[in-house]
């Protein structure tokens, strides 16, 4: 007869519930006043640690329950787990070669790295034994509604409180999930689908190599908002498509129809091709196109004809604009391309630019001012730009504001 | 379509918007405007001492622009000083600066007496741009100063004439002026000049 001690491990919902009400109550801890009746540096090097590590012996210690890859994987799935952190790594650090680099604001004493390696170290390894617990807990297969829960679980309990509180505008907003949000959330969908497969060694070497950069490295990509959007959520994200082929691969469970399917480069490449498509047209390159409704700029461009601008982004930019240049500016809330005639300067040496049309008769009649500009026409794509004239909105502007 | 491509897809479509936000939030030129700071440079000009005849003053008494002083500053040597002695002073306030300056009124300090000879030098008259004020009582020459004068003056070169007519006090005893050196008093005006539309004075 088999006794109790011999059977598999049962799934418990009732331990996931145990560390999901510890996980949020260090959370608020973390994030409340009463942090500050101890001293903050008493609290970060000593108390939060020792309250981590009590979570992650509690985690430790309940009943093991087999991640989904058998043992023969997990070499592989640590591996991957590896790799794909440098990768993103890379992708930071060839990014910060455009946006620039940064001295790091972490200690680089041993002192002040081995206390962030114990502040870091006891958060992240309390984090992966409680995804791991959660998700073998809560699912045998691949079940997406649980995995997302756990990931916004993680995600969440990673982000200081005092961010959310500081949101107040719809760009406010944005920006933080596009910088904050949104890349840890990718990052810990990986993480957690890592441990799903290969349980919470996976999951830490992959979280540990990002972190043990950001906090170690010297130097540290300053990446816009945006640059931060793109490869924090693409690369984990392509990641995970990746492992989950490979992982199928490894283990057989790929049927031979659906290897025609995978295409993880051709996804790769749309996706990428498909943002960079969207955010041309939309602005967020220094060139931007835009399409020309009126022949006021006749014979260079003609109504249909798309422009591309190159944007004046600082003053450097709107000094270097001469005489003869044709610059985009806006007037209200009309775009308006014309050529620079005439540079005129007030007496505090500030410029202001007298326009016209070249297939207008006249001057246009008020100066335009740095900040109306919006760029300068580096190139005249003909004709392309019918299609969107043609879609727009009925509403008129009137003609006698662009043509005289 | 596997649920993972189904996420990822959400999630392209959602940076792609964030694309858009970007491109919305960051279209406007951050104008940086060279603000050229204004010089404020107000400076005395052409002062002159003139002593009528039979001052009880000698002729070496001096008033002239203090060319070792830091600040903008007169110095007035009244040499030989006798109780009642008389002088007459005159000097331009000159703005030389690029903006509109208020000069509230002056310091006036002795070089040497140790504050004693401050008491004994009475303004008999100020005139301010053609403005006289006759001091009916006794007013000495530092509180006449320190008056709120306010004389504003415009940027390039406006200016201003001030006179004075001094008096040593006709009650003062001889052994009262301490003298310095070869017999004279000695005092130094500077002058409080500030930007016209200085909030914080």
């Amino acid at each position: 007869m088999i006794t109790k001690e011999y059977l598999p491990t049962q799934r418990s919902k009732h331990r996931c519930f145990f560390l999901i009400g510890v996980m949020i109550f260090l959370y608020i801890i973390d994030n409340s006043p009463a942090k500050a009746l101890v001293n903050i540096r008493i609290y970060n090097n000593l108390i939060k640690p020792l309250l981590w590590i009590g979570l992650a012996y509690v985690a430790w210690s309940f009943p093991v329950v087999r991640s989904k890859a058998g043992l023969k994987h997990k070499n592989l799935i640590n591996l991957w787990a590896f790799n794909f952190a440098v990768i993103f790594i890379i992708l930071s650090a060839m990014a910060g070669f455009i946006d620039g680099f940064g001295k790091s604001p972490y200690s680089q004493t041993p002192k002040g790295i081995a206390m962030n390696i114990i502040f870091v170290g006891s958060v992240l390894v309390a984090g992966e034994l409680v995804r791991n617990s959660l998700i073998s807990n809560l699912t045998k297969e691949e079940n997406y509604i649980v995995f997302i829960l756990v990931t916004l679980l993680m995600t969440v309990t990673n982000i200081s409180f005092s961010r959310f509180l500081g949101l107040k505008e719809v760009s406010d907003i944005v920006k933080f999930i596009a910088e904050f949000f949104a890349p840890e959330f990718a990052h810990h969908l990986l993480a957690t689908y890592l441990a799903f497969l290969g349980g919470p060694i996976a999951s830490m070497i992959y979280l540990a190599a990002i972190q043990a950069f950001h906090w170690l490295s010297p130097i540290l990509p300053n990446l816009k908002w945006i640059t931060k959007a793109l490869i924090g959520v693409l690369c984990p994200i392509f990641s995970l498509m990746a492992i989950q082929g490979m992982y199928l691969k490894a283990s057989k469970q790929l049927k031979r129809h659906e290897k025609d399917d995978e295409g993880l480069l051709g996804w790769m490449i749309t996706s990428i091709v498909s943002i960079a498509i969207i955010w041309f047209s939309v602005g967020v390159f220094p060139i931007y196109p835009s399409v020309i409704a009126t022949g006021s700029m006749e014979p260079m461009i003609k109504a249909g004809d798309v422009i591309l601008v190159e944007k004046v982004r600082n003053m450097e930019d709107i000094h270097s604009l001469q005489v003869e240049d044709v610059i985009q500016f806006k007037r209200d809330t009309i775009l308006i391309s014309h050529r620079i005639i005439e540079i005129v300067e007030d007496e505090n040496q500030q410029k202001s630019y007298r326009t016209k049309g070249d297939n207008n008769s006249a001057i246009d009649t008020d100066l335009v001012e740095p900040q109306q500009i919006k760029g300068k026409i580096v190139y005249v794509v003909p004709k392309i730009g019918w299609p969107s004239l043609l879609m727009r909105s009925k509403e008129q502007v009137p003609i006698e504001e662009i043509i005289y | 379509m596997k649920k993972s491509r189904f996420l990822a897809l959400i999630l392209v479509v959602a940076v792609m918007m964030m694309g858009a936000g970007y491109a919305y939030w960051t279209q406007d030129l951050t104008i940086e405007n060279t603000i050229t700071t204004g010089r404020l440079e107000v400076e005395f000009e052409g002062p002159e001492l003139v002593l009528p005849n039979n001052t009880y003053m000698h002729e070496s008494s001096d008033f002239d622009i203090d060319d070792d002083a830091d600040i903008p500053a007169l110095k007035l040597d009244l040499v030989d000083a006798y109780p009642g002695a008389q002088a007459d002073i005159s000097f331009k306030l000159v703005n030389k600066g690029t903006l509109a300056a208020i000069v509230k009124g002056f310091d006036f300090s002795e070089v040497v007496g140790e504050g004693t000879n401050e008491g004994l030098v009475l303004c008999k008259k100020l005139s301010v741009d053609g403005n006289e004020k006759v001091f009916s009582e006794k007013t000495t020459l530092k509180d006449a100063l320190l008056n709120e004068l306010n004389i504003r003056l415009e940027p390039d070169n406006d200016h201003v004439e001030v006179k004075m007519t001094l008096q040593i006090d006709p009650d003062a005893k001889n052994n009262d002026l301490k003298q310095g050196q070869e017999g004279a008093i000695e005092f130094t005006i500077n002058m409080k000049a500030y930007q016209y539309n200085d909030d914080t004075i």
